[in-house]
């Protein structure tokens, strides 16, 4: 380790522990101060992750169009108004929820790895799928276990023969 | 408190049910979200379409209203240019109307329906009953007030929609003559020959004329009656073909036969003599059938 007049070749590594970033090295939206990433959205076309904006969206406006069918006989201003207004409400709310209220970064699961096999720095999902990621800091194995330390001290415990979800944070 | 040595405490982790769908395969979690919008969509298609036959199914024993009892009600369903069903919001009662002073056209049927419909569907209009009857069973007759105040049935006439049942409201006559003068709706020739030969209140039932004698009489083949008729050297001749037009009759039977009709066992006959029975059909509902 340099210092002002020596270097010491047998101090200890000292390892800077770096948070996850966004693929384009930004910093990801759904960052917690425990070092992990809230993510949002749970369908993925291909490479391509489905909005979760545009399902609320589009959930919205199967229930309006339902509602004005009911309605139409009676109210038939009010069913149109209701069609038009309930799935742009739908996904501005949701919108507002994942980037302003409860901040979450859209992730793209990009492949599988055996946990034994995970290296220092890949993003990985905690759970399964989907849900939360999080940034390999360490990985230690075990006998029948790998232990592996994530940015901001959490660890996560997987048997030797599970695999992992890895991914890209996009935003 | 803790003492800065000790280590934090660990943050509860997510619950089980957010485990489980993070977990879960994504086909598994599309499957569960599709049922998810399904069941709310299903609840709402329920509340909404429920409601209006809540109020009163047509099973449950109708309502008694007299001649000259006036509501109002918001018309759900339009079957044809002289009936529809309504429904009075305060008391939910459900009622199915039949307008007095129409007569629908046998042809002009859609633009009749869609003319009615734009009228009246889910409109609030007043009805005054026409004759003592009941909510639950049948087509009360009705008079129609429109949500502008106007009159329905004079409008339907007044635009040639519908003929005029002269024998139900006779002041809709010169409205009626106005449309035909100004060739309006179905008085424009596209009901052709409606005028004359459909409309029961103006039909005369057809005299068999005696002057020509049947064509069986200038064979002289035949063996001789007890009476021989004398011998003519002339041919019969045709009936003039506008006596009778061909399809009057079914054009007649059209008009009446499957629609619906009120006294059980009332009969009418065509002016050509077919003879037709209000009768209660399948659904228990009366309905002009042919009485052969």
């Amino acid at each position: 380790m340099p210092t002002d007049d020596h270097v010491d070749l047998f101090a200890a590594t000292a390892t800077v522990s770096e948070p996850p970033a966004r693929i384009d090295g930004g910093r990801p939206r759904g960052l917690t101060p425990d070092g992990l990433v809230r993510t949002t959205g749970w369908l993925q076309a291909g490479d391509h992750p489905v909005s979760s904006v545009l399902l609320a969206a589009l959930a919205g406006l199967l229930w309006a169009l339902v509602a004005a069918a009911a309605l139409v006989t009676e109210r038939p201003v009010a069913a149109g108004v209701l069609t038009l207004t309930v799935p742009v409400v739908c996904g501005v709310f949701w919108w507002l929820l994942t980037t302003r209220l409860r901040p979450a970064s859209t992730a793209r699961n990009v492949g599988t790895s055996p946990a034994a096999e995970l290296e220092p720095g890949d993003l990985v999902r905690l759970h399964g799928s989907s849900g939360p990621v999080g940034r390999v800091d360490e990985v230690v194995p075990g006998q029948d276990d790998v232990r592996v330390v994530l940015h901001g001290g959490q660890q996560r415990t997987w048997a030797n023969g599970d695999t992992v979800r890895l991914v890209d944070l996009l935003a | 408190m803790p003492h800065p040595s000790e280590p934090a405490p660990q943050p509860t982790g997510p619950g089980i049910v957010r485990r489980l769908w993070w977990r879960a395969d994504q086909r598994a979690r599309f499957a569960v979200a599709c049922l998810g919008v399904l069941s709310v969509l299903g609840v709402t298609g329920a509340v909404g379409f429920g409601g209006d036959e809540r109020p009163v199914a047509r099973d449950v024993p109708g309502v008694a209203v007299h001649r000259g009892d006036s509501f109002e009600v918001t018309v759900s369903t339009v079957s044809d240019v002289d009936s529809f069903e309504g429904v009075e919001l305060d008391s939910g009662r459900v009622f199915g109307a039949r307008v007095a002073g129409i007569s629908p056209a046998p042809c002009w049927k859609s633009q009749s329906l869609a003319a009615a419909e734009n009228l009246l569907r889910g409109k609030k209009v007043r009805l005054t009953v026409k004759a003592d009857g009941d909510s639950g069973t049948d087509r009360l007759p009705v008079d129609v007030r429109l949500p502008d105040g106007g009159d329905y049935a004079r409008a339907i006439v007044s635009d040639g929609v519908a003929s005029a049942d002269l024998a139900a409201r006779g002041e809709l006559a010169p409205v009626e003559m106005d449309a035909k003068r100004q060739r309006r709706g179905l008085w424009a020739g596209g009901c052709t020959g409606y005028n004359d030969y459909a409309v029961p209140t103006t039909t005369t039932t057809p005299e068999p004329t005696t002057t020509t004698p049947p064509p069986t009489t200038t064979t002289t083949t035949t063996p001789p009656p007890p009476p021989p008729p004398p011998p003519t050297t002339r041919p019969p001749a045709p009936p003039p073909p506008t006596l009778e037009p061909p399809d009057e009759d079914a054009e007649w039977l059209a008009r009446f036969v499957g629609k619906r009709c009120f006294i059980e066992g009332a009969r009418r006959t065509s002016p050509n003599g077919t003879e037709i029975v209000c009768d209660r059909g399948a659904r228990d509902q009366l309905r002009w059938r042919r009485a052969d």
